[in-house]
């Protein structure tokens, strides 16, 4: 059971704000302003009272479950706990009411808060320089590419270097954002942890390829032990290195990725430093490269001159702008209070625990179901469920359970190398208790899978409903009332 | 600690219970000439109310549209904001969900992304609209993307008279795909349309227009239509500032393919540049090709209507290098307050306000035009922002710090930087947040710095 | 197990062939049907076109992917399966018939002894 559409509340005379307008301005005829066929009565949008919106978004939300709502193990997504300080002092006037296009002395607070805040990632990634410009991590790694084919440009290797290496347990994004600006893919092979095969890498290798792109702790959750070989090898190539931050929550203050020899980094707001989902965005995705790199990234830049803080576009071989101006500000804001708020102590006080937390609930789940890799995890852990095969049971079957005990799933089917994966991130921000509950819950499901499969089968029973037919909804396509 | 609810004691426990040995020991498995021993060189910590003041001092040394007149535009709107909106978006329920990839658990996010889907289709005539991207620019970009690999075509002609933004990042997509670019030359401040003859070719994948454009005109694109269609070529309209639909309906929605743009406009605070909305609405027969995601209706297993994500085989993580976009985000939190904006401001509502922004407009600007010495240069139909030339010898420069001292703001861009032949010029822009003691504060101050 | 007709060959990205004097009529097999699941769209642009064997000739989506089917032969496509437009599902129904996808003008007819016969398919695909 849903909730009834706005469009299906609408009625003529009813509205949400104060009509008629009040206005002192004389009215502008639109027939003889503009041409006749211009000008518009209908629209086909809703009218409703207040009250009523207010209720239908109210009952909306409660068919939703966030992190606020309980524990939200969604691999790969890092779901920590979004503090409600940053969400209230990003909404400060002082800085919700600027315009991109103000003049910068006018908003040498925000300009003064992004310099400080670049040279804060700087800090904790090892890297050299950042952009704070891209919306989201996928358009992170787009600037990225976008940086790695300007640099091979600028040295006139543009027409040879048209290769990216992509293990084959990373995330589909990562071979979609090359393949965006054009560039080829070579996948690498992947071994039983999920790392760079470094027989393979080495076999792949040419003067072809330009980078490879790198997430670490790999997508299993395993950190790249032969991170410093797989680096010396690019390098020796003259290729870069690419780090997809994904999962930097594990390493915080731990290792940097600037140490580990990647070139060019980016990071996600979004999952490392706090800021809330939002449901599917926004996010932010800042992006760090090396000194020598500094001069491809896209504008503007921030500068500081005569102690004023300007934002400026001429920079010769950047990459050039990537959006609208400005940055996902508010969105930086909520991270760069989350870091001021932590310290060094705080951050790798969170990448310990969540590593801790991620290896409890393997070392307590594994005996149920077995872990999909043999290796240490770090803040994640891949469990596979593919010996429920007998019971008619999946993992997707496992994760709707989960639902009926209370709790978010976890990233199903994905890293695509383990088979029935369930891909378990508890973060630092969850007690002992909570975790306990879970694998209470989990051990009971295993059990229930065994003894009565329909109950997962069926699941999840409790929801206002449960498996939408998504065949009929990719037939009978209905994307609009 | 504050937001880390595990104790020594915690650790201790969970180590004894795992066998464990240390949180150490899980390090291992990194070089210990990389591992970073010292101390991350960050500021010492700040608690809640140092933090507090902390981030009131910052946002204190920012002029705001609250301490100054504001008269700013061209990509970003202001407007005012029923407080609903604020309320409703800050349910945690909402901003603390992530993608809704399972729907028993997300059905309020996806009904409240296919109600922003039937907004923003009902407010641009066309077929769908997917459920958000990043922002105009990009939406942009990626409409160029699919239609040049869509159709194998490696040519796009833009309209001279995109603004600037659009422009750049359209190039620098374009740059890396090897896709031709031409432009369209402007006459008067809109397109010259004789300019399109011989740039519009087979190997043509589309043009790219924005209305109202960079000078704030609406384009007139009925005389383009059949030259588009004769060659194939697919017709973009970029909109930056779509209240404008709530009054008008400057095209042939049965002409154009894509309509796609920024819609801050609605309901979303202007806070610095971001993050804004894209929008990406068009044709059904492109459904399949279009970037980001898209919600659509369905029904579950005992037939109760259900919202789930859908066309799911077009996206990334499991097309892969083959995705039609790489893009995995919505700007979901934005379309939802931009879904109560709308949902709260009605039908009636926008369509009033639409108006509102007309008047208001075409009031001030009349002024400017018949009482100071400022320039109106092309005088052709507007929605709510138009180019201003500022007299010789004055700068615009000059008139932002004297202005800013008469407590105005205007914007940063000169167009003249853009467009040479156009010399020191603005574009400025009204909405119904100003009253008329600002236009006349306005008009007086634009009197007195110009004399 | 999954059907496997006798008289068609086989390739190993499983498609089927027909071979039918100097045309032949392409389709995937039962085992890619089922793995693939409920079919939900597929891309029928291809005709007229001029194909090289190993060319993507169409994208066949199910629910959860996006798979390519690549032309078994050269030749120039003389039709797709119009039906598929409506009703994808036939390919589900009834892979070896009425869920064929596309009519091929061979343009090199040797290009079939590379292909396996129904046997070595069957062994292929044996799990």
């Amino acid at each position: 059971m849903t909730v009834k559409l706005l469009i299906e509340s609408s009625k003529k005379g009813n509205t949400g704000i104060h009509l008629p307008l009040k206005s002192n301005f004389p009215k502008t005829d639109l027939h003889q302003t503009f041409p006749n066929e211009w000008v518009r009565e209908t629209i086909g949008l809703p009218n409703v009272s207040e009250p009523e919106v207010v209720r239908h978004f109210t009952n909306l939300a409660s068919l939703n479950y966030g992190v606020d709502s309980g524990f939200y193990p969604l691999g790969s997504c890092t779901m920590k706990y979004n503090p409600k300080i940053n969400e209230k002092l990003a909404n400060l006037e002082g800085f919700t009411k600027t315009h991109p296009l103000q003049p910068d002395f006018t908003v040498q607070g925000n300009l003064y808060l992004m310099m400080h805040f670049e040279q804060l990632l700087a800090e904790i990634t090892g890297m050299d320089a950042f952009t704070l410009l891209p919306a989201a991590g996928a358009h992170g790694e787009l600037t990225g590419m976008m940086i790695v084919k300007a640099y091979f440009q600028n040295k006139g290797e543009a027409e040879k270097r048209t290769k990216i290496l992509i293990p084959e347990s990373a995330h589909g994004t990562n071979p979609a954002s090359a393949a965006s600006v054009g560039f080829e893919i070579v996948e690498v092979k992947s071994t039983n942890c999920g790392g760079v095969d470094v027989a393979h890498l080495k076999e792949v290798m040419n003067d072809q390829v330009a980078a490879i792109m790198l997430t670490n702790p790999n997508t299993a959750g395993v950190f790249e032990t032969d991170i410093l070989e797989v680096a010396e090898i690019m390098h020796q190539n003259g290729s870069l290195l690419y780090y997809d931050g994904a999962n930097l929550n594990a390493l915080l203050g731990q290792v940097r990725p600037g140490d580990m020899g990647f070139d060019i980094v980016h990071l996600n707001l979004h999952k490392t430093f706090s800021t809330p989902h939002g449901g599917g965005g926004p996010g932010s995705a800042p992006v760090g490269v090396k000194e020598y790199l500094r001069e491809y990234l896209p504008v503007p830049v921030i500068r500081e001159r005569n102690h004023q803080i300007t934002s400026e576009t001429d920079q010769f071989n950047s990459i050039g702008m990537i959006r609208l101006a400005g940055s996902n500000f508010q969105v930086i804001v909520k991270a760069y209070l989350y870091i001021l708020t932590m310290g060094s102590d705080g951050l790798k006080k969170a990448s310990s625990i969540a590593v801790l937390n991620a290896n409890y609930i393997k070392e307590k789940l594994s005996p149920f179901i077995p872990a999909g890799v043999p290796c240490i995890c770090m803040h994640e852990c891949v469990l596979s469920a593919k010996d429920f095969a007998p019971y008619g049971v999946q993992a997707k079957d496992i994760s709707k359970r989960l639902i009926d005990y209370g709790f978010h799933p976890p990233t199903n089917y994905f890293p695509l190398i383990i088979p029935e994966a369930l891909m378990i991130e508890p973060t630092e921000t969850e007690s002992k208790e909570t975790m306990d509950h879970f694998i209470d819950a989990m051990k009971k499901i295993v059990q229930e899978a065994k003894e009565n499969p329909s109950l997962l089968l069926e699941a999840p029973h409790y929801t206002p409903i449960s498996r939408p037919d998504e065949v009929k909804a990719a037939k009978d396509l209905n994307v609009t009332y | 600690m504050r937001y880390i609810p595990i104790t020594d004691q915690d650790i201790q426990d969970m180590l004894k219970e795992t066998n464990l040995s240390s949180v150490e020991s899980l390090f291992q498995s990194i070089p210990s000439s990389i591992r970073f021993k010292q101390d991350l060189a960050l500021p010492m910590p700040l608690d809640e109310m140092e933090l507090e003041r902390h981030a009131r001092q910052i946002a204190s040394k920012n002029s705001t549209s609250q301490t100054h007149d504001t008269f700013i535009g061209e990509i970003n709107y202001q407007h005012f904001i029923p407080s609903i909106v604020d309320t409703l978006s800050s349910n945690s329920a909402f901003y603390t969900a992530y993608t809704p990839y399972q729907p028993e658990v997300s059905q309020g996010t996806l009904e409240a992304i296919y109600q922003f889907q039937s907004y923003m289709t009902h407010l641009t005539g066309m077929d769908f609209s997917n459920a958000s991207l990043y922002d105009g620019a990009t939406a942009a970009a990626e409409a160029l993307y699919m239609l040049t690999s869509s159709s194998r075509k490696k040519r796009a002609v833009l309209s001279s008279t995109l603004h600037p933004h659009v422009k750049e990042v359209i190039r620098t997509y374009a740059k890396m795909r090897n896709i031709e670019i031409e432009e369209i030359h402007s006459n008067d401040g809109t397109l010259a349309i004789h300019d399109a003859e011989d740039k519009f070719t087979e190997q043509t994948a589309c043009f790219i227009v924005q209305i109202p454009n960079v000078f704030g005109l609406i384009e007139d694109l009925k005389p383009l239509y059949d030259k588009l269609s004769e060659k194939k070529i697919k017709l973009v309209v970029v909109i930056l500032e779509p209240m404008l639909l709530g009054a008008l309906m400057p095209y042939d929605p049965a002409r154009v393919d894509i309509v796609c743009g920024e819609a801050q406009t609605f309901g979303i605070e202007t806070c610095y540049g971001g993050p804004g909305l894209g929008f990406f609405t068009g044709k059904k027969e492109l459904i399949r090709k279009i970037p980001g995601r898209i919600v659509g209706k369905t029904t579950d297993k005992e037939g109760r209507e259900a919202y789930v994500m859908t066309l799911r085989a077009r996206e990334q993580d499991i097309r892969r290098e083959k995705a039609t976009s790489n893009i995995c985000t919505n700007h979901a939190l934005n379309a939802l307050r931009a879904t109560i904006y709308l949902s709260t401001v009605g039908e009636d509502g926008l369509k009033a306000i639409a108006r509102e922004n007309i008047n208001i407009s075409h009031y001030a600007i009349d002024r400017i035009e018949k009482e100071t010495p400022c320039q109106i240069p092309y005088k052709k139909p507007y929605f709510n922002e138009i180019l201003v030339k500022i007299p010789t010898p004055h700068t615009h420069q000059e008139m932002i710090k004297k202005l800013y001292e008469k407590n105005i703001l205007i914007s940063k861009n000169n167009m003249g930087r853009f467009f040479p032949y156009l010399g020191e010029s603005f574009v400025i822009s009204f909405s119904e947040i100003h009253q008329i003691s600002q236009i006349d504060n306005l008009i007086l101050a634009l009197k007195e710095v110009l004399s | 197990m999954s059907e496997v007709k006798k008289g068609y060959i086989y390739t190993e990205t499983d498609e089927w062939v027909k071979v039918d004097g100097n045309e032949v009529l392409i389709g995937i097999t039962d085992y890619a049907q089922h793995h693939l699941g409920d079919i939900v769209f597929v891309e029928i642009t291809a005709e007229g076109k001029t194909i090289k064997k190993g060319d993507v000739l169409t994208t066949i989506e199910s629910v959860k992917s996006a798979n390519d089917v690549f032309s078994p032969v050269s030749g120039k496509v003389l039709a797709m399966n119009t039906k598929l437009e409506e009703d994808s599902g036939l390919i589900n129904k009834d892979p070896y018939n009425e869920g064929w996808i596309a009519r091929i003008q061979l343009a090199n007819p040797e290009e079939l002894s590379t292909l396996m016969q129904d046997e070595d398919y069957h062994q292929y695909r044996k799990e």
